[in-house]
């Protein structure tokens, strides 16, 4: 038997969890999209287009949950089929998640809204936020 | 026989197996800080990111393997102390609506026993973690034993490990490249106004390390020009109410944990009345709603605001200002009031450390901070987890008693301070058993807010007791009372709701303020008032004269009037000149 060698041991231990961790935890199978991915920081809160599939695991149904970044997941729909799309209203801000789960909590895929920088120039011509 | 470990091909693989390591670290701690945060794992997913939240990380790993030799033990030891930080966000996200932000070390700066207590009733009894921590202790134990050093001692491969640690750390500390390259502004993209967004675009780590950057590189700048256009515009007139020197009242401002109006929350209306002595105050017009810069806790943020009347949004990089201030005088309404001939005393039933508030209190011009010492000293009770407000209330009145001078008395109060979700010894166990809860709430929500409820509807009959037994004093007095912040209940915010559809920070708490001289509705109630515009309006209620509080009373009555305008732009941009003016002692330069 070969003796315990912590290198060895750590190097076999983190490659299968960078794949585990970092292959986006979602499901083979399960298909989320949203629709646009990326939008302009001056158009936020922005309405999304949202498909999402998961009968390929042999589910009738899932729960699709939503939220702004730091804020707890709303459900969205709380029982819906497992294929369908749907458009958000206007909650939209950088960061904003849709989540699909199964009825019973796991987290079947999941996406996440990015937004670039509103220029100053796009800034000048919003509101001014003024807060005092 | 074991393997001496340097031939060759041995070499070569223990060198793939740290570069790989290397390599797979960033990739397994961006994976991480994306679940922690709940969002997807490709969310701004990109090589800057994950370096910029690995290099604090690589920069420990190279320390520490420089000093021990051991690149396995010093990567567990490394990777442990990111998860604990991970999982630290990861329940304070759950609970404040919050990550973890680079103010919160001052917790453990002030590590105690108070502080300890505090944290370790959020966690309640999950033995489990002991359990882990103790598996951790002995797995590193084991690794550090049986790990063979990977270079000799004092050898060049040390010492190059070690100086590229060192330089890692001094350059992050120093504020320089590469910190200040991978973590420029425009790419981090922090809000003041959301913690949440830094750690989207950068990683918690990184978020981390950007903050210290800003505060290292944070100068209190005075823009004259903007200032005397503010002050021009605002002309700062002298209270309403001018008091003689011999009959200055007693001020009494009573900062209440986490003390809201339940009607915020939609269906409320339909209980009993949760707050009744405050309530009256509101329908007579001499209080309102309050809007504060913080939800769930961060106490001192609203307790800064109106002890100083600086707002925390004009002071960048001052999220927790007691942590960060120059604590050697720090003006506000306790050095104006013992300028005045004021007795000046705090109170709080919890430890002076917390918060570094014993020092920061001297510096603001507190005679006397009576702490939980004080409370056990004089008998003082805990209903809940904390001293009660009985107990404050008592402490108040002595402070009050014991002076010839007329008196100024902050009190922060304890009983109602969370966790709120856990089964605590109650004074009046039929009382809390009798508190009535709305439908729609049950197992943790109920007993969330049946303890919430119980010790407000306490907060609320001590204000009134407060009151009562000053006007049995006979002496003029003022009684300001107001919620720092709404407490964290997701759980019953969740199924109830808000009447007005907004988010739980997005919620004010209430504010009232009795006179023994004057009981007429109030102009600041008539609509929501910030909180740094609190103390000057209770120093004009008390016709305390301050060139600094009369600037911010007056900025802020005509700031609220205004629509978003270039002139308000400008109104703020005197008040952030102001309160960088107050905070280096010149305000009264610009003032004259």
């Amino acid at each position: 038997m070969r003796p315990f060698t912590p290198l060895r041991a750590l190097a076999l231990g983190a490659t299968p969890a960078v794949l585990l961790l970092g292959g986006g935890c979602n499901y083979r199978g399960a298909e989320l999209e949203i629709t646009p991915q990326v939008v302009s920081g001056c158009d936020t809160p922005a309405a999304l287009q949202v498909r999402w599939d998961v009968s390929g695991l042999g589910l009738k149904y899932a729960r699709i949950e939503v939220n702004n970044v730091g804020e707890r997941p709303k459900a969205w729909m709380p029982k819906t089929d497992s294929r369908g799309e749907a458009e958000t209203g206007g909650w939209a801000h950088d960061g904003f998640t849709i989540t699909v789960r199964s009825m019973n909590g796991v987290v079947l895929a999941r996406r996440t809204m990015e937004a670039t920088p509103c220029s100053p120039k796009q800034t000048a011509m919003r509101p001014t936020p003024t807060k005092i | 026989m074991r393997d001496s470990g340097h031939t060759p091909k041995r070499r070569l693989l223990q060198a793939a197996a740290i570069l790989l390591t290397l390599l797979a670290g960033p990739l397994l701690l961006w994976a991480l800080d994306r679940q922690a945060l709940g969002v997807a794992a490709e969310a701004y997913f990109g090589p800057r990111a994950v370096v910029a939240n690995a290099l604090v990380g690589l920069g420990a790993l190279l320390l520490l393997w420089a000093l021990t030799r051991r690149f396995v033990f010093s990567a567990l030891l490394v990777a442990g102390l990111h998860w604990l930080l991970y999982m630290a966000s990861r329940m304070k996200l759950e609970l404040l609506a919050a990550p973890v932000g680079w103010h919160d070390r001052f917790f453990l700066s002030t590590l105690d026993r108070s502080s300890l207590a505090l944290f370790g009733s959020y966690l309640g009894e999950q033995w489990h973690l002991v359990v882990y921590a103790l598996g951790a202790v002995v797995v590193g134990g084991v690794v550090f034993f049986f790990e063979k050093p990977s270079f000799r001692r004092f050898g060049p491969m040390q010492a190059g490990v070690f100086v590229a640690g060192v330089a890692l750390a001094v350059t992050l500390y120093q504020a320089a490249w590469p910190w200040t390259a991978l973590l420029d502004d425009k790419k981090v993209r922090a809000s003041p106004l959301n913690l949440s967004q830094a750690v989207l675009h950068t990683g918690l780590v990184g978020s981390l390390a950007h903050s210290h950057l800003v505060a290292k590189s944070k100068v209190l700048k005075i823009d004259e020009a903007a200032l005397r256009e503010a002050i021009a515009a605002v002309q700062p007139q002298a209270p309403a109410i001018s008091t003689a020197p011999d009959r200055l009242p007693d001020i009494v401002v009573v900062l209440s944990e986490s003390f809201m109006d339940p009607r915020v929350l939609s269906g409320m209306d339909q209980q009993p009345e949760a707050i009744p002595n405050v309530r009256a105050l509101l329908d007579g017009g001499r209080g309102g709603m309050l809007m504060v810069p913080t939800y769930g806790g961060g106490t001192v943020r609203t307790e800064f605001e109106v002890l100083t009347g600086m707002p925390l949004a004009v002071l960048p990089g001052m999220d927790y200002p007691y942590a960060t201030l120059p604590a050697k005088n720090v003006q506000g309404m306790a050095s104006v009031l013992r300028e005045k001939g004021y007795d000046t005393a705090a109170v709080h039933g919890n430890a002076g450390s917390f918060w570094k508030r014993r020092t920061v209190f001297r510096a603001m011009g507190f005679d006397r901070f009576i702490t939980d010492a004080g409370f056990k000293q004089a008998g003082g009770v805990r209903d809940g987890l904390w001293y009660s407000d009985e107990s404050m209330t008592e402490r108040i009145l002595h402070e009050l008693d014991h002076d010839d001078r007329p008196s100024f008395v902050l009190a922060i109060s304890m009983e109602n301070h969370g966790p709120y979700d856990i089964r605590r010894k109650v004074r009046d166990p039929e009382a809390w058993s009798a508190t009535p809860v709305p439908d729609g709430l049950e197992g943790d929500a109920e007993r969330t807010m049946r303890n919430y409820l119980y010790h407000l509807g306490n907060a609320d009959r001590e204000f009134g007791r407060l009151v009562e037994e000053m006007r049995g004093r006979g002496r003029p007095f003022i009684v300001a009372f107001f919620g720092d912040h709404l407490p964290a209940m997701p759980e019953v915010y969740e199924p109830l709701g808000f009447v007005d559809g907004g988010a739980p920070e997005q919620q004010r708490v209430p504010w009232v303020l009795v006179s023994s001289e004057d009981d007429a509705p109030l102009q600041a109630a008539s609509r929501p008032l910030h909180s740094w515009r609190l103390g000057a309006e209770v120093l004009a209620a008390a016709g305390v004269e301050d060139p600094w509080f009369g600037f911010v009373r007056e900025l802020g009555r005509k700031a609220e009037q205004m629509e978003p305008s270039p002139e308000k732009d400008a109104l703020r941009n005197g008040l952030a000149a102001g309160a960088a003016a107050r905070l280096t002692g010149r305000f009264e330069e610009f003032a004259k």
